[in-house]
């Protein structure tokens, strides 16, 4: 410290002189400079130390007080905390670091004592012990399981660390190492700060540190360490270090007290006898199994790690605090026997990248969304050829083909499922070595897609059928999907939440069968290729089921469930194209087969029940009512498809608002409602003359108020159907519309459109109706009924007082004989006969001008079936397909990735359960929740789907590991009478394997666990030593033949060659050194060879309390941790010496 | 020195801070929904308020603290007819305000179903406040106000009895639900609804809609 020191003087003196010459040279300039210049006179050393200070004061660690020594195992189990800052000599930067285990105030200062009391009586006679010193003496955290690794070696639970910043800059020279450490030192000094500091030295991967401390009340702790690659033999055991020890301390001469002396030897069990990998056997009968290991059908995702998840188990054998008398390591003999130690530990090292065959599978499919090529883009590869053929029998045509880039046509050049559309060009196709993915192969996807396709011949003619059947027969459809949902998986709790939560597809949807096909072709049939031509079949399929009025199997009925993925909802919204198509063409509105199915679904799921059970009962019972009554009722929708779009579009430039008609979307056509009724405002005078048409049911006890008849409520029109990104269109739109009074009546107006049809229905069925049965039905509660009737109407006189003194209410009050004439009400008659409800309509029904009496104003009697479509099939499945054949690959692949995951979730879980990973639920809950949140967010992110993908690999390991390592534990072959009874232990055992670092094993040797992992150990030396024993002899061949044959064992052969050698010459060199006679040996008598290999890793911490450096000096606490392995060797030695009369 | 002092200096952006929100209004017809938003929005009343066709749409600003809170109200049709279209309006909105008569107990029941199918279908932490309306009509009251408030803590709904008549609570309840939705600066409904315009617009392919059902 005071070479360190005069340094600093002789430099501050020699930089101030130079200084002082700049400062003279510059002053004639500016005169001022001068007091500035003496600012600058501290050298870069004194800079540092400077900061140094203010970086421990600012982390409050000047006159620190001594913390009670951390409490066992607190040193794995706590938490470690860790501050830095960097700091700057001269031009070399470091980390400045203070690690320190996070004791706080958690512990109680009684307990605390108490430890202290109980475990370092001779050190604690000063209450006052300074924290190195407890630390160095600590024996209840010797060998901590994890942990900092300047904290294993010296023990110390708080501490200080320089390290350089940059990898390449290192402390090479040991005057440097000085010169950091003293000017260290007198930072530490003057802050009165006695935590151990530590410069790091060499290059960054020995871990090479050099520390000093400097304890109040005079004493410094010197932290040295050398590491070496070879260590000369000698000192290869505890003797030797011993020596090395006690000649370190200088003090041979006088007596010296005991060494005390902690040992710990770790064993690695690399070489599984009994228990190889367990990795399903490839399932050969399965069409799509060619040989791969793991895959099967195409619903079937491969799962678990190609290679065996655990590679090693360390068992680590710990003899604490032994005193150096009763234990003998020497070159010749040794006490230490693994079987005999008192502690035993394992822990399991893991594979780093198992090669998990489900994530390795989703990856896969995951890469393709980087691709940018369009789907033509990349058939049109394989389909060069084929159209320069087509060219010279066909030049014009083909050429227009080409120039048109529209989508369909380009489309239809890809070999289909038989097209009926693009028959003309359906010849040409990839010729059979080309062709993506093999006819027969496609032909059976395109069943499993579509298994209402399937007919009982073989598969190609099923891809014809598949086509020509015209199968809008629901019962069939029905039947296939149940039929395919019946073998039912894991229906878990899991599963139903994934349902639930996740914003996908349901299991055995279209769209969940087509992601797990897309994946399959992709890993199997080449790639992104694979996929295209896949996805062009199914486009195809899709528009030819449209076009043919085939419903879609394996897509629920009814409006777009928003609760699923965007393209689960285009093809729902296609299935009600197609279904609305069926209806309209076959035998007019809501008369065909299907109808009752259409409207006993529930529309989306999303409204409240009780309100669609209510609607959809209705329509129901007028389903069959009306199909009785009015058979005789041929009507069809006058509007022809295209005709429409065009006079949509014509009338569309004629608009004032015309920029909102141009976005597609179901408001143009609303509008074009609102101004085609309103054009015909005049024409609807008398209502009673026309036959009541379209009606769906009487409402009970509803008499018109006119004419005395009965009510009927109509047929209407369902609101169109929209998927999610349409109701985002048509909101804002709407939005867009702005707060203005003008917008609001705008957005009104846009809006009416179902209110119109509705009036217009209910003219329909009701001839003779007025405004306020319409009311009654629509909206009753604006039915304002008077005095004491008992019927259902809800509105009673709570509203007819809320308008207190208002001219209608003393009429009202005259009673219900008065026939009302309301002026303001748009010229509205309003009839009251004495057979009818005796009540009017409410106030703001009355408001002169208002939206309702207007429209009713407007509202010809016409029943739905004839009005103008609120909803435009043609158009929305155009628009579906549109959007289908515009997607590229890479998009196709991140819409399916919500089912993707989803299915992968599920089966992560089945597979986790049949495992029975260890929190396994508590796994499982997070990946639902990460996908639930994941498969919500927008715009789909394939960086966010990429993180997803990697926990699920790590799940998918995880059990893995579970199923590995239980396997290893519970192999017959292990099997003995002693272990009876004790499966709950050794589980016990195995789950905390799994989710704890290192375990320690109850009971060591003697325990069920023990004897297992001892087992295994002997089970491993044999074999690598070529011994048979009786009992072992058909076990062991058993396994050398069995491995050969399986891909697993011959890579792991190769993995035991390799660690053979190794621990061969690790045996050799030690057998030289000390043969381990080991008791057990007598006992497993018919092997030569001992029951464990040698250790690889050997650990001593030898400690005494001697005085340093003289024998007047102070007792205090020497230290010196070794840990002996193959090519590292390592001693870390803590040397006190009391400084005060040095 | 170089210590954390540096970084927390505000750059004046935390007093503009700007949240857009989008709030929903359901519940039964007339039981004023509208006449709340006119009163919240424009400070009127009309007794005989018109009765909404599919939904009105409005805004308001409210200041809180230093926060700008701006809404963008979705006032909704309460016809039984027009409750398929309520998704529209209430997928991806940050709050709902279900209102119900105070003198109407049907109308309470209904309020419950609309609790129930947001708290099932919406975004999963929209801010749902139930609000009796009426309130000036105490006299008529056939709903009780403690019914109501254990009803809503049960569901953890804000709760409060209001009148677009005379005010009453009325700009309370639409700050108190201000006060409780989250205003990280990236909240609110503008920024990413206008990326997904633009895809639809351009792309023509990735336009599905926002994050929530």
């Amino acid at each position: 410290m005071s070479r360190g020191a005069a340094a600093g003087h002789g430099n501050r003196e020699k930089m101030s002189t130079t200084n002082s010459r700049h400062s003279l040279i510059s002053v004639e300039d500016e005169a001022d400079v001068f007091e500035i210049t003496d600012f600058t006179t501290a050298s870069d050393w004194e800079r540092f130390v400077a900061r140094l200070e203010e970086i421990l004061h600012e982390w409050k660690l000047v006159n620190h007080k001594p913390h009670p020594p951390a409490m066992k195992d607190q040193y794995s189990t706590g938490a470690w905390a860790e501050k830095s800052e960097e700091v700057v000599f001269a031009d070399f930067r470091f980390t400045f670091t203070y690690m320190y285990l996070k004791t706080g105030e958690e512990i109680d200062p009684e307990v605390a004592k108490q430890g202290r009391k109980a475990e370092d009586e001779d050190v604690d006679e000063d209450h006052r012990t300074p924290t190195v010193f407890l630390d160095l003496m600590n024996f209840d955290n010797d060998f901590p399981s994890r942990t900092h690794f300047l904290c294993r070696w010296y023990g110390l639970q708080e501490f200080l660390v320089l390290t350089p910043v940059s990898e390449k800059q290192c402390i090479e020279s040991e005057s440097r190492a000085k010169l950091l450490l003293s000017s260290a030192s007198i930072a530490l000094g003057n802050s009165a700060c006695g935590i151990p500091l530590f410069v790091q030295l060499q290059s960054r991967w020995r871990k090479l540190f050099t520390g000093t401390s400097l304890v109040n009340g005079g004493a410094t702790v010197e932290f040295e360490m050398s590491h070496l690659k070879r260590l000369p033999a000698q000192f290869c055991h505890l003797a030797g270090l011993l020596d090395v020890f006690k000649s370190k301390l200088g003090c041979t001469y006088i007596s010296m007290p005991p060494v005390s002396v902690s040992v710990r030897f770790t064993y690695i069990l690399a070489d599984w006898i009994h228990g190889s990998w367990p990795q399903i056997p490839p399932d050969f009968s399965s069409s799509f199994g060619d040989g791969e290991v793991g895959y099967g059908e195409i619903d079937f995702l491969p799962f678990g790690a190609c290679l065996d998840p655990i590679s090693e188990l360390h068992l680590s054998c710990t003899w604490p605090c032994l005193s150096e008398d009763m234990i003998v390591e020497n070159s010749l003999y040794s006490d230490l026997d693994p079987l005999q130690a008192p502690q035993w530990s394992v822990r399991l090292q893991m594979t780093d990248s198992p090669q998990c065959l489900l994530s390795d599978f989703l990856n896969d499919f995951l890469k393709l969304s980087d691709r940018q090529e369009s789907t033509e883009e990349v058939l049109k590869k394989v389909m060069v050829e084929v159209d320069a053929d087509r060219d010279k029998h066909n030049p014009e045509i083909s050429h227009v083909l080409q120039r048109l880039t529209e989508p369909v046509p380009a489309l239809s050049s890809v070999p289909s499922l038989g097209n009926v559309v693009s028959s003309a060009s359906a010849k040409i196709s990839f010729r059979p070595e080309e062709a993506p993915i093999p006819d027969e192969l496609l032909g059976k996807i395109l069943i499993y897609l579509f298994p209402d396709a399937k007919t009982p011949s073989t598969a190609q003619e099923g891809k014809t059928n598949s086509t020509t059947k015209p199968s809008g027969d629901p019962a069939v459809t029905t039947d296939s999907v149940s039929d395919t949902k019946a073998p039912a998986e894991h229906v878990s709790d899991i599963a139903a939440e994934l349902n639930k939560k996740l914003k996908s597809s349901p299991t055995d949807s279209l769209t969940h069968k087509l992601s797990l096909a897309l994946c399959h072709v992709n890993h199997q049939f080449g790639g992104l290729l694979a996929v295209a031509h896949l996805w062009q079949e199914f486009i195809l399929e899709m528009r030819f089921r449209w076009e043919n009025k085939i419903l879609l199997c394996g897509i629920e009925k009814g409006a777009p469930n928003l609760g699923s993925c965007i393209l689960h909802q285009k093809l729902q919204m296609l299935n009600c194209c197609i279904e609305c198509k069926i209806k309209r063409e076959s035998s007019g509105f809501g008369y065909g087969p299907d109808s009752l199915n259409i409207h006993s679904t529930p529309p989306t799921g999303l409204e409240s029940t009780s309100a669609s059970s209510t609607q959809s009962s209705l329509h129901k019972v007028a389903s069959i009512a009306s199909s009785s009554g009015d058979d005789e009722e041929d009507e069809f929708f006058e509007c022809e498809d295209d005709d429409k779009v065009e006079e949509e579009a014509v009338q569309g430039g004629a608009e004032a608002s015309s920029d909102l008609r141009l976005k597609k979307g179901s408001k143009s056509s609303v509008e074009d409602d609102v101004l085609s009724s309103k054009s015909d405002v005049s024409q609807y005078q008398d209502s009673q003359t026309h036959r009541p048409e379209g009606r769906l049911v009487p409402m009970k006890n509803y008499f018109l108020l006119g004419t005395g008849e009965q009510l009927y409520i109509p047929i209407t029109q369902e609101p169109s159907p929209m998927t999610e990104d349409m109701l985002e269109e048509h909101a804002e739109v709407l939005a867009k519309l702005g707060t203005t009074a003008e917008g609001s009546q705008i957005r009104a107006r846009m809006q009416s459109a179902c209110l119109v049809s509705d009036m217009e229905s209910f003219k329909a069925a009701n001839p003779g109706c007025i405004l306020e049965d319409f009311v009654r039905w629509y909206s009753p509660r604006d039915y304002i009924v008077l005095g004491e009737n008992g019927e259902d109407v809800p509105m009673d006189e709570v509203e007819a007082k809320s308008k207190g003194g208002g001219v209608l209410a003393t009429e009202g009050g005259d009673g219900g004989e008065t026939v009302s004439e309301d002026a303001g009400g748009g010229g509205n008659c309003l009839k009251k006969t004495t057979k009818a409800l005796q009540g009017r309509l409410s106030q703001r029904m009355q408001i002169p001008g208002n939206m309702w009496v207007e429209a009713w104003h407007s509202a010809r009697p016409v029943p739905a079936r004839r009005q103008k479509r609120l909803f435009d099939d043609t158009r929305e499945a155009e628009k579906v397909l549109h959007y289908l054949s515009s997607m590229r690959p890479a998009e196709v692949v991140l819409h399916l990735m919500p089912s993707v995951v989803h299915a992968a979730v599920g089966k992560i879980s089945s597979e986790a359960a049949t495992a029975s990973v260890p929190n396994a639920r508590s796994m499982l809950d997070q990946l639902v929740s990460r996908a639930a949140t994941l498969t919500r967010s927008f715009p789909l992110d394939r960086n966010k789907y990429r993180d997803m993908l990697r926990l699920l690999e790590l799940a998918e390991t995880i059990s893995a590991r579970t199923t590995s390592l239980r396997s290893k534990f519970t192999s017959n072959h292990l099997a003995s009478p002693q272990l009876e009874g004790k499966e709950g232990e050794i589980e016990g055992f195995i789950t905390s394997l799994l989710t704890q670092g290192e375990v320690a094993v109850r009971g060591g040797a003697c325990g069920p666990a023990g004897a297992i992992i001892h087992k295994m150990f002997i089970a491993a030396q044999r074999s690598n030593n070529m011994i048979l024993d009786d009992e072992g002899v058909t076990d062991f061949l058993d396994s050398l033949y069995k491995k050969p044959l399986s891909r697993h064992g011959s890579d792991r052969r190769t993995s035991n060659s390799s660690n053979n050698s190794g621990t061969d010459s690790a045996g050799t060199r030690k057998n030289s050194d000390l043969s381990v006679p080991s008791p057990s040996q007598e006992v497993r008598s018919s092997s030569s060879c001992a029951d464990f290999p040698p250790a690889s890793v050997r650990e001593y911490i030898l400690r005494a309390m001697v005085p340093r450096p003289a024998p007047y000096s102070k007792v205090l606490p020497q230290r010196m941790y070794c840990m002996l392995t193959e090519g590292d060797n390592r001693l870390a030695g803590a040397f006190t010496s009391d400084s005060t009369f040095q | 020195m170089a210590s954390r002092g540096g970084p927390q200096r505000p750059n004046g952006a935390s007093q503009g801070k700007i949240c857009q929100f989008k709030l929903v209004l359901l519940g039964e017809s007339a039981v004023g929904k509208s006449s709340l938003v006119l009163r919240f929005v424009k400070g009127q009343f009309h007794e005989y308020q018109e009765s909404t066709i599919g939904a009105a749409f409005l805004t308001q600003t409210v200041c809180l603290d230093d926060t700008t809170v701006k809404f963008e109200i979705w006032d909704t049709a309460g016809q039984e007819r027009y409750h398929s279209l309520a998704p529209m309006y209430y997928r991806g909105a940050q709050a709902a305000i279900v209102v119900y008569d105070i003198t109407n107990p049907d109308t309470f029941g209904r309020a419950k179903t609309w609790v129930k199918e947001l708290q099932r279908q919406a975004s999963p932490n929209i801010v749902i406040a139930l609000a009796g309306n009426k309130a000036d009509l105490a006299s008529k009251r056939m709903v009780e106000y403690d019914e109501a408030q254990a009803y809503a803590e049960e569901n953890s709904l804000l709760f409060m009895e209001t009148s677009a008549k005379t005010a009453m609570n009325v700009n309370d309840i639409f700050l108190a639900i201000a006060k409780k939705l989250p205003k990280s600066e990236t909240s609110g409904t503008p920024q990413p609804r206008q990326g997904v315009r633009l895809n639809n617009e351009q792309g023509g392919q990735q336009s599905e809609g926002g994050c929530c059902k």
